[in-house]
């Protein structure tokens, strides 16, 4: 387990090293402030914490491709891949220290988002646990987007083709629901169930349900087992 | 300490390596010589753990590769061919990471920093961004990373690379004090820089083993054996046994074309034996049209045992 913290530590601070990670926290909180302002502010003085999450949440998934491409995609095209496979760690205690780096750099953008709910709870008068189950939604969809992410970039050395497929990925299990709606019988159904946005939207109404969660978990951990498959595929 | 047994890699159809075996005793250092694409990376990357051989075995320290890869790989420093360097670290946090990353305890973090530091001579630089080194440099930093665990056994794939004359110098000193204790298998394509490093002398081509030998064996031959090449028109199996009385010759090797046959013979050094070969051609009723002298140089036994002539 030492082995995956020195792993995500170092993806970690990897990440404050270029000023990509800036621009990206920038960019993110002024867009989604811009949303705050309109939707909360000038607008209908609204004082659930829902459709920032909602919008907070979409606005990630365009962001989140642009944080994991690196995770795998740079170690194989700088040959330090090699260091990683050759030193006494398993592929899993890899891939679970660089998901775990991505992570932990999301909380710092979880952090700073937390501003939002900070002004709704200073100015209104929310229901406090709704605004929790907002925000676990909000922290299950990213963190299945990074594990997307990071998938994607184990599949190519280019950053800007991981970051493609990532972005492709995400957006097929988001909006996967449109094309199952128009699916009758079982098969529709079943297509349905892959969609993170239809099992995202109770956690808006304030309703954790165990299967919406485990949804989330289990398909995160399906791309982590996948990266995995990945990277060991072909080598043994 | 290093025991490969018919070692072989295919990538689909396509042989990388096939049936390399060979042996490394504890503080020996090995030589794995060939020319580009012979198959040493591929060697060093089944040995290290980067990926799986597709047949045969080889031990390390004991522990099969494939059965035990993590045992291994704690006893195992391995400088790739390319560097593993992540360019945007400092160089102290770098060799930090490997640290934690080899297993090395906290407590002894900063000491084998500081350590291998001084070993591959950069703490001058250990305070500058890697990517901003040069590549004498990040060569010493990624040699710094293979000791930082203070392995048992160096695997080296091409560490003189892109260095100059000097601090090739350097790194072989180096590469010579940690022979003592540690065994060390380095590869290279340029023979000089094996037969000055390394105790023994693996010669790879195209994916297969064609030499082993020792220090010693090549110092002979380095040392130059004389040959003598002689071409004669006649049987030359009537001579054959003339051939063999003759002192100081230790083998014959012939070949025939456009009627005439060609014969090598290889002599013990410093050694004249073309009077005996004359009398013995012209007693077996056989004539002589050409004899000369060649010495032989390490880099001719390369050369021959890898572009497939016969002989040696």
């Amino acid at each position: 387990m030492s082995k995956v913290w020195a792993i995500a530590k170092r993806e970690f601070k990897n990440y404050f090293v270029s000023p990509v990670a800036y621009i990206l926290i920038v960019m993110f909180v002024l867009i989604v402030g811009l949303f705050f302002n309109f939707l909360y502010v000038t607008r209908f003085s609204y004082a659930q914490l829902d459709s920032i999450v909602y919008n907070m949440t979409n606005i990630f998934m365009f962001f989140s491709p642009m944080l994991t491409m690196k995770l795998f995609s740079e170690e194989k095209k700088l040959g330090t891949i090699e260091l990683l496979y050759t030193s006494p760690v398993t592929v899993t205690e890899v891939v679970l220290g660089k998901y775990l780096g991505s992570i932990l750099f999301f909380g710092v953008v979880f952090g700073i988002m937390l501003q939002f709910p900070a002004f709704v709870l200073i100015y209104g008068k929310p229901d406090f646990w709704p605004m929790v189950s907002c925000l676990l939604g909000f922290v299950l969809a990213a963190c299945t987007y990074l594990a997307i992410g990071m998938f994607a970039s184990s599949l190519t050395e280019s950053q800007m083709g991981s970051a493609m497929i990532g972005f492709a990925l995400v957006i097929f299990f988001w909006i996967v629901s449109i094309i199952s709606d128009n699916i009758a019988g079982p098969a529709g159904n079943w297509l349905g169930n892959l969609s993170m946005s239809k099992h995202f939207i109770d956690f808006l109404k304030g309703i954790v349900d165990a299967g919406n969660v485990f949804f989330f978990v289990a398909l995160s951990s399906l791309f982590v087992f996948l990266t995995i498959r990945r990277l060991e595929w072909k080598r043994w | 300490m290093i025991d490969v047994a018919k070692l072989s890699k295919f990538y689909g159809p396509t042989r990388a390596v096939e049936n390399v075996t060979f042996t490394a005793e504890k503080g020996e250092i090995l030589g794995l010589l060939g020319p580009n694409g012979a198959g040493k990376t591929t060697i060093m990357r089944m040995l290290t753990g980067y990926f799986a051989p597709t047949s045969g075995k080889a031990r390390i320290a004991g522990f099969d590769i494939v059965e035990e890869p993590l045992e291994v790989k704690k006893r195992i420093g391995y400088l790739p061919e390319i560097l593993p360097l992540y360019h945007e670290m400092v160089v102290t946090n770098y060799l930090e990471f490997i640290a934690e990353l080899k297993g090395v305890p906290f407590k002894e973090r900063k000491l084998r920093v500081a350590k291998v530091l001084e070993m591959a001579r950069i703490e001058d630089v250990k305070h500058r961004i890697i990517g901003r080194l040069s590549r004498g440099y990040k060569q010493r930093v990624g040699l710094a990373q293979a000791l930082i665990h203070d392995p048992e056994v160096l695997i080296l794939d091409e560490p003189t690379i892109g260095l100059d004359p000097k601090q090739i110098i350097e790194i072989r000193q180096l590469i010579k004090q940690l022979g003592g204790t540690r065994t060390v298998i380095l590869s290279s394509h340029i023979l000089p820089e094996v037969s000055m490093t390394c105790e023994k002398i693996v010669i790879i081509d195209k994916g297969s083993v064609v030499a082993v030998d020792d220090q010693a064996g090549l110092s002979a031959k380095l040392a130059g054996n004389s040959r003598i090449i002689l071409k004669i028109k006649g049987d030359p199996a009537k001579a054959t046994a003339r051939f063999e009385k003759i002192k100081d010759v230790k083998g014959v090797f012939g070949e025939k074309k456009d009627g005439l046959t060609s014969l090598t013979f290889e002599c013990a050094k410093g050694k004249d034996v073309r009077e005996d070969i004359f009398h013995a051609v012209v007693d077996s009723g056989l004539v002589i049209y050409e004899m000369k002298t060649a010495t032989m140089s390490l880099e001719d036994v390369f050369l021959k045992l890898t572009t497939k002539e016969e002989g040696v």
